[in-house]
């Protein structure tokens, strides 16, 4: 019975014209993923011998002026000050130089290893001449500059990049990881998922769900007579209805995935869940900035919070719809909910102040921000990453379970009420 | 007047409606009387041009169907009786009651008057989602009383209702036959069109099978059990057997003189009979079964 | 129109829990979110200015960093020297409470930002200096102000800026707000057949009622809301006069009070239902599906998120019309390039538009009858 049940429903479900709809749109939008914003997304530091050639010729001339700029001040009998711009890069172009020399050796042999290793020292040097030491003669990638705060985000984009290089180096000496450009630019169709599945584009996943879900209870009315008198309890019926959502669900974001990854593959490889990855810990000047794990950690916990988020909405639409018995309203408040949090505090700058936010479920609906610690930069705490929230996660799912229950205990509640 | 003439309508193979040729007269209450899936509801359907024949036409009172403002013209004349299921559930009775009434705009009758009339004062301000089926259909009706056109077309209005309600609305029918509208309704409640209808056509097969003036039937007949003994007392008479096994004597037919012993050999015989005129319930077996 | 259609509909249209939900949400948030602004310091230009302040100073002691960059940028250094001093004395102004302050040095920091644009800021890479229709449009505005001699307001939540904000800020959802409003504008007629088929009215009288309906569920609430934000923000804040200047575009950019920008942005909000409600009509009745109908809206809006390279090739759609804001401050214009692209062309194309939908609709329901 129960198992006949949830067939039929699955089979309205996937019949009903609102849901082939959302199929579609899905499979447009990682179309549109695949072949249009991947390939014309700017990577930010680029494995490109050009700019190092030019850097290479512009400094060794720029050090060439500085040079004879002191040897003329340093002639005896000339009260002369050399320029500070001067003073500086005689102190450190040398050995950038000395670093583009390596790169553009490394990258005319293909020697990904030598290179990577070069670039890695390279943005340490360079990031800790900008940060610390203030020199004025460097600046950081304009396209670091998204939040309007400039110094700090070129400081965490070269660190980030410098961890990252190093972590790929360490999964190719110790597990035979591969090594090649469209890691190092994090091009791989794998890679390019995880940096993705994150603010913007995860909401519109989960609200998905949420129109996935709104009317699966609600439409029973239309078969009122057909429903009512079914020997399951509402309980049962509420849990195959989750069932046959969470499998709609799935099936759509296979789809959307395969499609995507069938677009990104061939063009800049597949990657392997064996490659390293980092995360951030949250304390930007701490010795330990970032910590490594591999890509198939970091979609094991992603999945595990996307199994948690979808299944907290299916939920949580489910109750909205008893509640209010229209499945258009539970559609858009948990829509509402879905992305309040991206809304409210991060478009809107509320709760850099805030560490109550830290404890709402809110807070980690865009999954990628938390696993990947970008919202422990944005908030500049430590925290906010997949262990703290799990517990919030947790709680607001069974206080939806426990609403749920008590909704199924109370008699004169039903699924459906005669033409409601 | 409300005239079909040479309606064919078929879908597919299947002839649904084979050269209609019918005349409604305003003032009368016309019943279509039909086993399930013989037509009635797509008579309904092309008088009200919902549905267009692929041969003949509809008229009333001079206009056919022929531009959009023939089609107003004629839907401003003649209301349907709606489903159930295709009300508001958000929204009142009397929500319901001034929509048609607002729609038609055909007459300055209060819509108060109507629900007095069909006693629904007690629920008409609840939201029809709170209504049982017997308030609904009372309400559905209700809303054509508020449309008050000339031709009222009623699909089954009796489904689901009492005794007491059936009665409420026959006695409101005969109200409208006053005021001089064409009611068409079709029913299964034979007994009930019996008491008013002043028409009733029996259709099949894509015809109309029988155009019976409910009104003019006087004749009476005979009626009893069929069973060996009562064929072999009415060899020498002309009768009819119905499906139901339910002998049928014309009385006209028959001389006094005969029929005293006539009935003395019936009594004779111990053979239950009853003389009444012929009704619809039998007409229905008698074409149907 | 018919007057007895429109009350029927009216009816049943205004007794829809999703319209009641969408018009109390609409007039809420339009009122009551001055209290947000007033508490973050939304539509702020302090923090605004303060990051790009830090953008200037970065650059410009990059080009301090030695003679060399100096001289050969010397323009863009002198500029951007020039903007810095700007950006003091504005904050000066602000902090000081001293309007005429505030108002000169906003006028000369867009002046000198347009400036820089003679040599497209050669030199200076990591400035992140605005595109420069955005400048121009706080260019005119700061001018209107100083013509008419009006002190500039320095925070968005006095009555006429918290209108303006509000103004501008609803003006790039309302076309979701319209959409909802009407994605089940002949549904409710599908789904209710026996009810509504056999009604006695043509279809250019439904489209027109319907129409209607849609224009007094969209523009009531709009209105009420409007006033509402303008009291509610004025007895909260203080008032202000009502001539205070928006940007607004028709043959150039230009400012011109907040009343004249709120009638024509109510002008151009009701083209805005006209052609929505004859697009979910014929959504409607082609897809027979509220959702179907609502996603292909979106849709449609989301075309005018395109790269502009893209954009100019749909100029003929609907698309990047849908955007009231943008239509009305000549964001279309500047990013399509076309500067023909005012409210008035927009609202043209839109009606076109809505005359295809509903031509097409007619012909639906029109073969619909004939072929049954």
């Amino acid at each position: 019975m129960r198992w006949r049940y949830f067939l039929f429903q699955l089979k309205a479900f996937l019949l009903n014209p609102k849901n082939i709809g959302l199929f579609i749109a899905t499979i447009i939008m990682s179309l549109y993923f695949g072949l249009v914003s991947v390939p014309n997304h700017e990577v930010i530091e680029r494995v490109d011998a050009k700019p190092i050639q030019k850097e290479y010729i512009d400094d060794t001339a720029f050090l060439k002026v500085a040079r004879q700029e002191i040897a003329y001040s340093n002639k005896p009998g000339y009260f002369y000050f050399p320029s500070k711009g001067a003073v500086d890069a005689v102190g450190t172009y040398p050995k950038v130089l000395a670093c583009d020399k390596q790169l553009l050796r490394a990258l005319k042999k293909n020697d990904w290893q030598t290179y990577t290793k070069y670039a890695s020292r390279r943005y340490q040097y360079i990031d800790n001449l900008i940060h610390t030491e203030g020199n004025q003669n460097f600046l950081y990638p304009a396209a670091y500059n998204k939040s309007n705060n400039y110094q700090q985000d070129g400081h965490f984009g070269y660190q980030r990049t410098r961890h990252l290089y190093n972590a790929l180096l360490a999964g190719k000496k110790n597990r035979q990881t591969p090594l090649d450009k469209n890691i190092l630019e994090e091009r791989t169709a794998l890679q390019v998922m995880q940096n993705s599945l994150s603010g913007w584009t995860v909401l519109i996943l989960v609200v998905i769900v949420c129109f996935f879900t709104a009317d699966i209870v609600t439409n029973d009315r239309k078969y009122y007579t057909v429903l009512e008198n079914i020997p399951l309890s509402k309980r049962t019926i509420l849990w195959l209805k989750t069932g046959v959502v969470e499998v709609g669900v799935l099936l759509d974001f296979i789809v959307a995935s395969v499609i995507a990854l069938f677009c990104l593959a061939p063009r800049y490889g597949m990657g392997t869940l064996r490659l390293n990855t980092v995360a951030y810990l949250g304390r930007i000047n701490f010795k330990l900035i970032f910590k490594t794990e591999t890509l198939g950690m970091y979609y094991l916990q992603f999945i595990i919070f996307a199994i948690i988020v979808s299944f907290i909405f299916i939920r949580l639409t489910i109750l909205l719809s008893l509640t209010f018995r229209n499945d258009y309203v539970a559609g858009m408040l948990s829509s509402l909910f879905a992305i309040s949090a991206k809304v409210l505090y991060f478009s809107f700058g509320m709760g850099f102040v805030h560490p109550v936010l830290e404890k709402l479920p809110m807070t980690y609906f865009s999954i990628g921000d938390s696993t990947t610690g970008n919202l422990a930069y944005l908030m500049d705490t430590p925290g906010w990453g997949f262990n703290s929230g799990l517990g919030p996660l947790l709680v607001a799912m069974l206080a939806i379970e426990t609403l749920l229950f008590l909704f199924t205990q109370i008699k004169s509640i039903p699924l459906v009420r005669r033409g409601d | 007047m409300l005239e079909l003439k040479d309606v064919r309508l078929a879908f597919g193979k299947n002839v649904v409606l084979d050269d209609i040729n019918l005349k409604f007269k305003q003032g009368e209450i016309v019943g279509l009387v039909a086993p399930n899936g013989t037509g009635k509801s797509t008579l309904i359907n092309v008088i009200l041009h919902n549905l267009t024949p692929q041969k003949g036409f509809v008229e009333y009172e001079g206009t056919r169907y022929q531009s959009q403002k023939d089609t107003i013209k004629l839907h401003q004349q003649i209301c349907s009786f709606p489903e159930q299921s295709d009300l508001f559930p958000f929204m009142t009775g009397r929500d319901h009651l001034n929509l048609y009434a607002d729609l038609w705009h055909n007459s300055a009758k209060p819509v108060d008057q109507i629900i007095a009339d069909l006693q629904m004062k007690s629920y008409v301000d609840r939201k029809v989602q709170t209504y049982s089926l017997g308030m609904k259909q009372r309400l559905c009706f209700a809303m054509v009383v508020a449309a008050d056109s000339p031709v009222m077309l009623l699909d089954e209005v009796m489904n689901g209702l009492d005794p007491q309600n059936v009665a409420l609305i026959s006695q409101i029918l005969l109200k409208l036959k006053e005021e001089k509208k064409l009611i068409i309704m079709a029913s299964h409640l034979l007994s009930n069109l019996q008491q008013y209808a002043d028409r009733v056509l029996f259709m099949g097969k894509g015809h109309i099978i029988e155009d019976l003036d409910n009104k003019k039937q006087k004749k009476h007949y005979l009626k009893m059990q069929s069973s060996p003994e009562a064929t072999k007392l009415l060899s020498d008479y002309h009768y009819e057997t119905l499906p139901n096994n339910l002998l049928l004597v014309p009385l006209a037919e028959i001389t006094p003189d005969k029929l005293t012993q006539l009935l003395a050999n019936l009594v004779k015989a111990d053979i239950q009979y009853s003389v009444e005129r012929i009704d619809i319930e039998d007409l229905f077996n008698k074409f149907y079964n | 129109m018919k007057s007895t259609y429109f009350k029927a509909n009216f009816n049943i249209a205004r007794k829809s829990k999703k319209n009641i939900l969408l018009m109390g949400a609409l007039i809420v948030f339009m009122v009551f979110f001055v209290l947000l602004v007033g508490n973050q310091n939304l539509g702020d230009n302090y923090r605004q200015w303060q990051s790009y302040y830090d953008s200037l100073e970065i650059n410009i002691s990059y080009f301090n960093g030695n003679l060399l960059r100096k001289q050969k940028y010397k323009q863009t250094y002198d500029n951007l020297n020039a903007q810095e001093g700007c950006i003091a004395s504005l904050q000066n102004g602000e902090v000081l409470e001293s309007p005429q302050t505030y108002l000169e040095s906003s006028l000369n920091l867009f002046q000198t930002m347009l400036d820089g644009y003679q040599n497209n800021y050669l030199g200076a890479s990591t400035l992140n200096v605005p595109p420069k229709y955005q400048l121009r449009q706080g260019l005119v505005t700061y001018k209107y102000l100083y013509q008419h001699h009006i002190p500039a307001a320095m925070s968005s939540k006095v009555s006429v800026t918290y209108l303006i904000y509000i103004v501008n800020f609803i003006a790039v959802l309302i076309f979701f707000y319209i959409l909802l409003i009407a994605n089940d504008v002949w549904m409710v007629k599908l789904d209710h057949e026996t009810v509504l088929r056999n009604i006695p009215y043509r279809v250019e009288d439904e489209v027109k009622g319907k129409t209607m309906i849609n224009l007094v569920l969209t523009l009531v609430p709009l209105n009420i809301g409007l006033i509402g934000a303008y009291l509610f923000a004025g007895l909260l804040n203080g008032f202000c006069s009502l001539n205070y200047p928006n940007v607004f575009y028709f043959n150039k950019i230009r400012a011109i009070p907040i009343w004249l920008d709120c009638l024509i942005f109510l002008f151009y909000t009701a083209v805005l239902v006209v052609f929505v409600t004859s697009l979910t009509l014929l959504l409607n009745q082609l897809t027979k599906n509220v959702y179907l109908s609502t996603f292909i809206g979106i849709a449609l809006y989301v075309l005018s998120y395109l790269p502009s390279k893209l954009l100019k090739a749909i100029i003929w759609l609907p698309s990047v019309y849908l955007n009231v804001n943008d239509v009305l401050n000549g964001t279309v214009a500047s990013k399509t390039g076309f500067a023909g692209l005012n409210f008035a062309t927009a609202a043209i194309i839109l009606l076109i538009w809505s005359l295809v939908c509903v031509v097409w609709f007619r012909y639906l329901v029109n073969k619909k009858g004939a072929a049954r």
